[in-house]
């Protein structure tokens, strides 16, 4: 009877469709279809907005780096802090050709974020320098750290202590 | 001359054995590959990664002590932690694999379950709801003009 056949017809494919639905869940929601990693700076107050400007140098400041992981696995990021100027070179292929200053470590699982309190001197003064943040993960396979072609700077001006 | 010798081995031995940063920094990213690994099969890394990094921290803050006493004593402490994370590490992989073995388990009797569930349907299903039809209409009364 075709009245039967359309009845069986419409009752299996709610019963698949809901089933493929409900297996398939897991699975997807552990799936990181685009990976990628975040970096950031944080102004003294928590914000997008106050960042430093005008310096003494060797004085303390303070700002919050953030890092988040959406890689889709565990990572070890590693910030790097540099100090360059005007001249110098950085892009997403390539780091600033500069000793770092100093450095910030930490292991994120995927979709963790981590916010860190960090405090800076700059101890040469000079006018347009760039504070660099580069951001790095480490690879267990080659056992080096690789640049994650991911950075960010600050601009500013240091003058010296009267 | 011997005692001296004797004495020299001993500092040079005891020395080496003496967490340094280098060290302790290659051993942070040793557990880290192990983290890596266990999570790859399955494993629950989160307790692993919250002593990793705590690790991390007391190495930096070693690192920045300028007393080398309070130095030590951090990359002691950093040193066990690590030591910790990879002893834990086969535990937690372990555990993971039975975990990921039985979620293909439980995918597998999903599976069964809705071929099943689909078998039950097709052969049953129309007779179930004519029946349900019929039962939900019984007070209909036929009528013809």
């Amino acid at each position: 009877m075709m009245i039967d056949e359309q009845v069986t017809a419409a009752l299996l494919a709610i019963i698949i469709i809901a089933g493929i639905l409900s297996i398939s869940q897991p699975y997807l929601t552990e799936r990181t279809s685009e990976p990628f990693s975040e970096l950031a700076i944080l102004g003294p107050n928590m914000k997008i907005a106050d960042y430093p400007k005008k310096l003494l140098a060797g004085e303390r400041f303070s700002l919050y780096l953030y890092v988040g992981n959406h890689e889709g696995m565990t990572t070890y990021y590693r910030v790097y802090v540099k100090v360059g100027d005007r001249s110098s070179v950085i892009n997403e292929n390539t780091t600033l050709n500069e000793a770092p200053m100093t450095q910030y470590d930490i292991v994120l699982q995927n979709n963790q974020t981590w916010i860190e309190p960090i405090t800076l001197q700059i101890e040469k003064p000079g006018t347009n320098l760039r504070l660099v943040f580069e951001l790095w993960t480490y690879k267990p396979e080659e056992k080096i750290f690789e640049y994650h072609k991911r950075w960010l700077q600050l601009w500013l001006n240091v003058t010296e202590p009267i | 001359m011997l005692a001296l010798g004797l004495a020299l081995t001993a500092l040079s031995m005891r020395a080496s054995a003496e967490p340094s940063a280098p060290s302790i920094r290659q051993g942070i990213l040793e557990a880290f590959a192990s983290i890596q690994k266990v999570e790859e099969d399955g494993g629950n890394v989160s307790r692993l990664i919250i002593l990793l990094n705590r690790a991390i921290r007391l190495e930096r803050e070693g690192e920045l002590a300028a007393d080398p006493v309070r130095a030590n004593q951090l990359y002691d402490e950093a040193r066990g932690i690590v030591d910790e994370v990879m002893a834990a590490a086969p535990r937690v992989r372990e555990e993971g694999m039975t975990a990921l073995s039985n979620r293909t388990i439980w995918t597998a009797i999903d599976l069964t379950g809705l071929v099943l569930i689909s078998l039950f349907v097709y052969i049953l299903g129309p007779r179930i709801f004519w029946i349900l039809w019929l039962r939900a209409h019984r007070g209909w009364r036929v009528s013809a003009k």
